[in-house]
């Protein structure tokens, strides 16, 4: 892995010193005169769970190449998840994963101002988080938990995309998925929360004035034969200081109901220009997993410069041994 | 007296030559835009205008003219505009063309039919076409 790293290193290294001035972190670097940027993003973390294990974690280190001509564009981003994993006083629970997996991969053809088609393995557009899921560009460490259990992450199929173009700012999406992860052409393991072989969703997305609000509601079927279906609502008011943000979803198959709630309410304060505050309720009741929770997540962002963020959080939880200390860097590249 | 009324015209030229203009190729599509059209145009939220894509243009960041059209009529700061920039980057989409000059504008925009820039008014010419006058400086 580190021969393809330092290739990668070098081939940025080489295009950044092209664009001389030009070059912005955060902002990617052009391949020669091609229509094909490079970039990337990773993030450290340091997590301690109350009278329970340290561990330092590369996180995430990814690199993403992209670009963009008449009516097309395409992205490439390939992801090393969980990288390093050093847990303190317990050597034998280290972690080493050396393998990119293919996080994103599409072609989109845009057909006028208000259709598009999507074609490969994409973020689902399913709430606010899931669409700029990385650590650096997230409001804090932690992903809310509605994230991780409600539906897929990621989608390997078509997304035809509706956007209206007018005040409302309203959008549609309609997805389809019909075959596995396509990370599974090279690895066993799905690379998502779910593995699954088929998925059908729909969201509709609308402003109006500082609030914007999203519904999805899809259906995901599991290699292992099962099925289930969730419901999503959201809100966002968002000043120049302030953003408040709420989502609610459930999830239920033919036996009932698997997830009756998941959720949470957040509001965010920017204190001064790179500083911010964060607070976040969230709940749920996993039915799957057997887990009941309610917890509260104090962060705190400070960004030198946007794509650079240093964050710090606890986590007060119901269950005590699950209260946690989280601090992370991220970056964007 | 005079030298009042000198003083007076000379103001008002100076005010006329400094509204900032978004203007359009001549034979673009597009007649007139509200402000916060220019805005979504600029963020890349709306990149064709019925068929025709839209090529907008940028001048580079140190610019003084960048800086009044960002302030005056985007009403972004550099952290904005950067902060949504770097989310873009991670959905694969680029910002605006940038061109290094307000004469490569010009000419950009006089040969491209969807290019999009913006421009002193005295600097407007043949070929191009104001579709949002901002406020006075």
């Amino acid at each position: 892995m580190l021969r393809r790293f330092s290739l990668f290193f070098l081939l940025f290294s080489v295009s950044m010193y092209g664009q001389g001035l030009k070059y912005q972190l955060g902002q990617g670097v052009q391949l020669g005169n091609l229509p094909l940027y490079m970039g990337g993003y990773f993030s450290l973390e340091y997590s301690q769970f109350q009278g329970g294990p340290r561990t330092l974690t590369l996180d995430e280190l990814a690199l993403m190449l992209y670009g963009e001509t008449d009516t097309f564009s395409y992205l490439m981003e390939v992801e090393a998840d969980n990288v390093y994993s050093e847990v303190f006083g317990d050597e034998a629970s280290d972690v080493k994963q050396e393998d990119f997996h293919i996080e994103r991969m599409y072609v989109n053809k845009e057909f006028n101002e208000h259709y598009a088609l999507m074609l490969g393995k994409y973020n689902s557009p399913i709430g606010f988080w899931n669409r700029i899921p990385i650590n650096v560009l997230r409001d804090t460490s932690s992903n809310p938990v509605l994230t991780h259990i409600l539906f897929p992450n990621f989608t390997t199929g078509a997304d035809l995309h509706y956007q209206s173009g007018n005040s409302y700012d309203a959008a549609f999406d309609l997805m389809l998925q019909g075959t596995e992860d396509l990370d599974k052409l090279f690895y066993d393991d799905p690379y998502n929360n779910f593995d699954i072989d088929a998925q059908a969703g729909a969201g509709l997305s609308f402003r109006k004035d500082a609030v914007k609000y999203q519904f999805n509601a899809g259906y995901f079927h599991l290699v292992s034969d099962e099925e289930y279906y969730y419901l999503l609502g959201a809100f966002q008011y968002e000043t120049e200081a302030f953003k408040v943000q709420a989502s609610l979803g459930t999830q239920f198959n033919g036996d009932g109901s698997t997830v009756p709630y998941v959720g949470y309410l957040q509001g965010s304060y920017l204190i001064a220009e790179e500083h911010e505050a964060i607070l976040r309720v969230e709940a749920y009741d996993d039915r799957l997993q057997h887990t009941k929770d309610s917890f509260v997540v104090m962060g705190y962002t400070y960004r030198p410069l946007f794509p650079v963020a240093f964050k710090a959080e606890y986590q007060w939880h119901s269950k005590e041994d699950e209260n946690r200390f989280l601090l992370s860097v991220s970056a964007l590249f | 007296m005079l030298r009042a009324v000198s003083l007076f015209l000379l103001l008002g030229l100076y005010l006329y030559a400094g509204k900032l203009v978004v203007v359009t190729n001549a034979e673009s599509p597009i007649d007139r835009l509200t402000q916060s059209q220019v805005r979504t145009l600029y963020l890349k939220k709306k990149r064709f205008w019925g068929d025709t894509r839209l090529v907008v243009l940028n001048l580079p960041p140190q610019n003084a003219l960048r800086q009044r059209f960002e302030h005056d009529i985007l009403k972004m700061d550099a952290e904005e505009w950067e902060a949504y920039w770097a989310k873009q980057h991670y959905m694969g989409h680029r910002p605006p063309y940038r061109v290094e000059s307000v004469r490569s504008m010009l000419l950009f925009i006089k040969k491209v039919k969807g290019a999009v820039g913006y421009l002193p008014k005295n600097r407007v010419g043949t070929g191009m076409k104001i579709i949002y006058e901002g406020p006075s400086s």
